[in-house]
């Protein structure tokens, strides 16, 4: 399949997803009264603001999410030559979440609302710096999933102990948000605080495929190329904290999408680093559009966390790949 | 014409030395191979003239300090092939020859009809366009090894730096890499080789530069520089001499016995 | 906000986030217009305030409630056909003092979709609300009232007061707080010989200390209450060692009722705990007098001082 065909087909689809997740919510809607509120016709004008205000910013932001995720997972996986790199696995979205936490729970953002966005980022950027730091250049399977692991950890412990230390009575119920992540009732003012970051952080993600390219012969190899390797580290780090920064501050942690989708999209692209970022993003899009869709459609008294559903996509692909890796490595 | 030369370059490692002083000139058409004991400090020359690693000197590619030259320029000039040449994406052939030719492009733009032409040259003449369409992890590490060969002649940089192109080759392939490398300098090219095999030192390189614990003990033809007591010094072996179809060989034959 | 309390763990839910709630912005950035007009070929530009005009009945504006706490206030203040809507924990019985009420109203998920089909104009949520809701439900235009926690009895009654105010139901909120002062009254015209000294405590070990509506009720009813003589402030756990060491006179009792298989259950099959509840006496308090710190919390008082008056 051609990159352009694959590319246009995941946008088509893409596209599809963002429609078919305006037709689902609490209140009960057909496609053909959603469709008519989109274009501002009909009698109804709160059919309007359900699907303007309501389920339009929830879908925008899942796209969002999905695409930085998806990219930054691309990113992650060819800097560090490991296919389980991936912000969540990584303790990367963890370290987001307690940013965010910080700086919400602290009233921070309630001071300066970018202190949420920003707070989140600089926490990330912390995350993935001491990932890089800790795990070191090539990272080994068994290396990276264990350093995941204990910054995860540490990420999540920091966060319980930031929320017992606020004010917030509730802090505890929250929790459960900046760990598994949620779009409900998400507003166009979301949308705006993570819009500019998210774009940035994508943009920046974007530039690192010929330096992954290289990268894929081995550090030494790429930088008799002319690749300036650690500048692409750092490039890589700053978009993988605005993009999870930005993503994590609105949504909360959503795990496994930067692992599933560019496992699914490799093939299609025959491997190539740089050829499975655009791809990703869009697949990441697709998916946690998609996965918001189903969180809305299992029935359950309160609505289902995000992050479960894409969990439960993710862990027999995680398990799968370990699998695989140890046979690889064996 | 000298193009690629090395000027007293030291290189020290946790308090030891690993390169004294070495230096080394190489001219245009100039197939030198770099020869020496395990540790003896030739991947590390290597290394350094790629500009991979710090050292004390100076190193020079075509009338100009390496280190002075932009990342890319330096690319442009300097073909190195690492001694574990390896991608860790299974890529298909052609796109990982194609990436020796990142140095002439410009980001974001598609490669030229040059680029993918260099990428065709080298293709055949590392003879993998056969396998371009393969992916990596379907191939055999002799094909392996010809397609990190091709990846390194796609730059069509006028110097190509190898180190140990034929360890893990078989004869057949061990051969036909270095027939390769000598085009490369008939070209006018320069080619400096990390050798372990005395023979095909001593019948293929113009020149053979001995190291021996990170100094430069012998710089010459190989008939004047491989001698019995250099080959007993260096690496304490006794060698078989003849000569075959016109041309002088050497085989290491014994451990010698002092 | 006890039994929210107890909801939310459940519940596992609350996705809420303290933000600055911003009103409905008018313009947005072109960039998102841009992705927007890509994505659907359409502008968007929803008007907030058009709907209201519409919507809203002409013989007064609907009322909706999404929390539990918020209503107890509406279904005590509103007429039937004026309640837009309440929360799903309105027609819970271990939570909700007024079930039967509920039934007759349509049941709202805790969602802004949902309030806006129900066609409120205004909404009221109690101080522990969805705050993505809230803030949402505001851009959108609909008037959004918070309660504010009410944990004393003073509490209750202003905040009965100022939310009558609110709603345009001054009078019917005037009657409520009367009848509320005349059965506070009728309790403390009996103070008792003795004040028994009591511990409260909920299936997870959890307990009540000063400050709360737990406290209220026990100081109204003629009780002493043991956690906050502990020096347990807010909602706190009472542990088996301190149940050892400090033993009440009487055990106040409850949400014992349901939540089957949680790790609740762990903690009040433990021996030491079994054993306490053989040997001391054990006021039970059915959960949804206290669920929420609102006027219901009265009948939780009775219930108390009855029981008390009873004898052991």
């Amino acid at each position: 399949m051609s990159r352009l065909r694959l590319t246009l087909g995941l946008l088509f689809l893409l596209c599809l997803c963002v429609f078919l997740s305006l037709l689902f919510g609490t209140a009960p809607l057909s496609p053909l009264q959603v469709a008519r509120a989109l274009v501002h016709a009909g009698d109804d004008p709160r059919l309007i603001l359900i699907i303007g205000e309501i389920r339009l910013p929830r879908a925008l932001l899942g796209a969002l999410v999905g695409a930085s995720l998806g990219l930054s997972g691309a990113v992650l996986q060819g800097l560090l030559r490991n296919p389980l790199a991936e912000p969540g696995l990584t303790g990367t979205s963890s370290f987001a979440g307690l940013g965010a936490v910080i700086a919400l729970y602290f009233g921070w953002s309630t001071v300066f609302p970018l202190a949420l966005p920003l707070s989140a980022m600089t926490a990330a950027a912390i995350g993935t710096l001491m990932l890089l730091l800790i795990s070191g250049r090539h990272a080994g399977t068994l290396t990276l999933i264990l350093t995941g692991v204990a910054l995860s950890s540490l990420a999540v412990a920091l966060t319980s102990l930031a929320m017992n230390l606020s004010p917030n009575p509730y802090a505890l119920s929250e929790i459960v948000m900046w760990l598994l992540g949620s779009l409900h009732d998400r507003s166009f003012g979301d949308v705006t605080l993570a819009l500019p970051f998210a774009a940035a952080g994508w943009v920046i993600l974007l530039t690192t495929g010929r330096g992954l390219d290289a990268l894929s012969l081995g550090e030494e190899a790429a930088a008799s190329l002319g690749i300036r390797v650690e500048r692409l580290r750092i490039t890589a780090v700053v978009g993988t904290a605005l993009t999870v920064g930005a993503s994590v501050a609105v949504a909360g942690s959503v795990g496994f999408v930067g692992l599933v989708v560019p496992h699914l999209l490799r093939p299609l692209v025959r491997h190539q680093p740089s050829h499975l970022l655009l791809p990703c993003a869009l697949g990441g899009a697709i998916l946690v559009t998609l996965a918001d869709i189903a969180v809305r459609l299992i029935p359950s008294s309160s609505e289902l966390m995000l992050g479960v559903l894409t969990s439960l996509v993710g862990i027999p692909f995680f398990l799968g790949m370990i699998l695989k890796l140890q046979w690889a490595e064996r | 014409m000298t193009i690629l030369a090395a000027e007293k370059v030291s290189v020290r490692r946790k308090n030891r030395l690993v390169l004294a002083d070495v230096d080394l000139a190489v001219e245009r058409g100039e197939l030198v191979g770099l020869l020496g004991p395990n540790g003896a400090g030739k991947t590390t020359l290597l290394k350094a003239l790629t500009g991979l690693l710090p050292f004390t000197g100076r190193t020079v590619v075509d009338g100009r300090e390496i280190l002075s030259l932009a990342p890319e320029d330096r690319a442009r000039r300097l073909a190195y092939l690492p001694q574990t040449a390896d991608a860790h994406w299974p890529m298909p052939v052609r796109a990982v020859v194609a990436l020796g030719r990142l140095p002439h492009q410009r980001r974001f733009h598609p490669p030229t009809p040059a680029d993918r032409a260099a990428v065709d040259r080298a293709m055949a003449e590392a003879d993998v366009t056969g396998i371009a369409d393969r992916p990596l992890n379907s191939l055999s590490g002799g094909e392996l090894a010809r397609v990190f060969l091709a990846r390194a002649l796609a730059v069509e940089a006028p110097v190509l730096l190898a180190d140990e192109p034929v360890t893990h080759l078989d004869p057949g392939h061990q051969l036909a890499v270095l027939d390769l490398m000598v085009r490369q300098a008939a070209k006018g090219d320069a080619v400096v080789v990390v050798l372990h095999d005395l023979t095909l030192a001593a019948r293929y390189c113009h020149r053979v530069c001995v190291l021996e614990q990170g100094r430069v003990i012998a710089d010459g033809s190989p008939a004047s520089v491989l001698d019995d007591s250099l080959l007993e010094r260096t690496y304490g072996v006794r060698a078989l001499r003849g000569r075959q179809d016109g041309q002088d060989f050497l085989l290491p034959w014994a451990v010698s016995e002092r | 906000m006890e039994g929210r309390r107890m909801v939310r763990k459940v519940q596992a839910g609350g996705m809420s986030a303290r933000r600055r709630q911003s009103k409905v912005l008018e313009t947005r950035p072109a960039i998102l217009a841009i992705l927007v007009a890509a994505l659907f070929a359409v502008s968007p530009a929803p008007v907030a305030g058009a709907w209201e005009d519409s919507a809203r009945p002409a013989d007064g504006e609907r009322i909706a409630s999404i929390d539990l706490c918020a209503d107890q206030a509406v279904v005590a203040l509103i007429d039937r056909d004026r309640i837009a809507g309440l929360s799903r924990w309105a027609s819970d019985p271990r939570l909700s003092v007024m079930t039967e009420e509920a039934g007759t109203v349509p049941t709202l998920a805790m969602s802004a979709e949902s309030v806006l089909m129900s066609g409120a104009g205004t909404v009221v949520a109690d101080s522990y609300g969805d705050i993505k809701t809230i803030g949402l439900l505001q851009r959108l235009g609909v008037t959004v009232y918070r309660m504010p926690a009410a944990d004393t009895f003073p509490d209750v009654l202003r905040s009965l007061t100022t939310i009558g105010d609110e709603l345009h139901e001054a009078d019917r909120a005037s009657g409520l707080v009367s009848s509320l002062r005349s059965r506070l009254d009728r309790l403390a015209a009996s103070p008792p010989a003795h004040r028994p000294l009591a511990a409260y405590y909920r299936p997870d070990g959890g307990t009540a200390g000063s400050g709360t509506a737990v406290d209220a009720a026990f100081h109204a009813a003629g009780y002493r209450n043991l956690a906050a003589e502990l020096g347990t402030r807010g909602w706190g756990k009472f542990d088996l060692e301190t149940l050892v060491l400090h033993p009440p006179e009487v055990i106040v009792a409850s949400f014992f009722e349901g939540n089957p298989g949680t790790l609740s259950d762990r903690f009040s099959a433990h021996p030491v705990f079994r054993k306490a509840f053989r040997d001391i006496p054990i006021v039970k308090v059915p959960a949804r007098f206290w669920s929420c710190g609102g006027w219901p919390l009265i009948s939780a008082a009775e219930t108390l001082a009855a029981a008390r008056s009873a004898g052991p």
